[in-house]
């Protein structure tokens, strides 16, 4: 068996052992994947820790109760983000937090990093920080966790047409608010 | 992916370079607790189901219970639930690819020889409310009735050390309530039953209880008495002491 097809047999036990009740794999998966769903919620809450874990937690108790209905173990990491991504939108419309926090450009950046690159990144944060939960919630799914259309219209219940159109909107006044900069 | 085009490079750049920026450590065995006995509404919610306030005694116990037959359930065919906390132990019963994944990072409770008189120590936990409870209210109490829990005690003496099931009643009040109910302990050598009882307050997020159970199988003659105090943690601590005879009758 390939290191993959042993790690994706893993994964399936795992994730049978948890919707089965095992609490072990369960914290298991945890540590596998919360990382990855914490940093979706970060840029989904502009920013803000705090709602980022509350959001990751409340999706994981989602998870454990819903587990069961994964028909597809292979895919049980974009799930989980689409769980969490959901549940950062809804903190953020919750505590009606629309802006991202404010960057500390002087602090920001690791050394020797392109100053030209850093500054490009950095007009792009403040870009984000005037959309929107949901719209940072397309980026975040699109260019943090890497799916594609189609994987988020399928995660979101939207036709993936729905998904392209939206992110072309997006994509297109990002691109004049840098231009307009 | 597909192909991006330069600004779509651009943003997925900033995008990453923004959520770096999070803290992403995790405790994974407490994040995984309370997602399984996450508490909603004012109330206990195990496993994501509401579970009144003055249930939380009931569900200590359980959980000390549970932790206590674990203990003696290891390397014993059984139910192959697992335990939250702490993370690495491990039932005999999982998988091998799984079993490999964890890590023994527990430090067992020095442990009694198993036999005679003792006072044993440990914890309860892998709560799950196993049967949904009727909820009946009666001017200004919520009378809950026909749940049961289900949990893992994890002991330092083996003969206590399994699988529970708290069948548990609830007289709820505003903010305080009494609980009573029976419960069962049990492993591979024997079993132990008898009633319990205990009060919650702060409107279910404290609670305690105690039961005085009675030994069968190759615990016969033998009584096991235990208390537990749970709060708002992961798990609970369980102190009791099993010794020959029957529980004291008031």
């Amino acid at each position: 068996m390939t290191g993959l097809a042993r790690d994706a047999a893993m994964a399936t036990t795992e994730v049978r052992l948890a919707a089965a009740g095992d609490t072990v794999a369960f914290a298991r998966i945890v540590a596998a994947h919360h990382a990855d769903m914490i940093r979706v919620a970060y840029v989904i809450s502009g920013g803000d820790q705090e709602i980022a874990a509350d959001a990751v937690q409340a999706a994981w108790s989602a998870a454990w109760r819903k587990l069961g209905s994964l028909h597809d173990p292979d895919r049980l990491k974009p799930w989980l983000i689409s769980v969490a991504a959901n549940e950062a939108r809804q903190q953020c419309r919750r505590r009606r937090r629309t802006t991202v926090v404010e960057i500390d450009v002087a602090a920001e950046g690791p050394s020797g990093h392109d100053p030209a690159d850093r500054a490009g990144e950095i007009d792009l944060e403040r870009a984000l920080r005037h959309l929107t939960a949901d719209e940072r919630a397309l980026i975040a799914l699109r260019y943090e966790a890497g799916l594609d259309s189609s994987e988020i219209g399928a995660l979101t219940g939207r036709p993936a047409s729905t998904v392209r159109w939206r992110l072309a909107r997006l994509l297109s006044r990002l691109r004049k608010e840098l231009s307009d900069g | 992916m597909a192909e991006l085009d330069p600004l779509e490079v651009r943003l997925t750049a900033a995008v990453r370079a923004f959520a770096d920026r999070a803290d992403t450590k995790v405790d994974a065995a407490a994040v995984a607790g309370r997602a399984i006995g996450r508490r909603r509404f004012g109330s206990l919610a195990w496993l994501g189901q509401p579970l009144p306030a003055s249930a939380a005694i009931l569900v200590t116990l359980a959980l000390l219970l549970a932790l206590l037959a674990w203990s003696a359930q290891v390397g014993a065919p059984g139910d192959p639930r697992g335990v939250v906390a702490p993370l690495p132990v491990s039932t005999a019963s999982r998988s091998p690819e799984a079993a490999q994944t964890l890590a023994p990072t527990t430090t067992p409770v020095p442990s009694t020889p198993g036999t005679g008189d003792q006072h044993v120590t440990g914890t309860e936990t892998g709560v799950i409310l196993a049967t949904g409870y009727t909820s009946t209210t009666v001017g200004d109490v919520t009378q809950l009735r026909g749940g049961v829990i289900t949990a893992i005690q994890i002991m330092n003496d083996r003969r206590v050390t399994g699988d529970a099931t708290f069948r548990f009643s609830v007289d709820a009040h505003a903010n305080v309530g009494p609980e009573w109910g029976t419960y069962r302990l049990e492993n591979a050598d024997g079993a132990w039953e008898g009633p319990c009882s205990g009060a919650s307050w702060d409107a279910g997020n404290a609670a305690d209880g105690t039961c005085w159970l009675t030994g069968s199988g190759a615990y016969t003659g033998f009584t096991y008495y235990f208390h537990h105090t749970y709060g708002l943690g992961d798990s609970t601590n369980v102190d009791g002491i099993i010794f020959p005879g029957a529980p004291p009758k008031p």
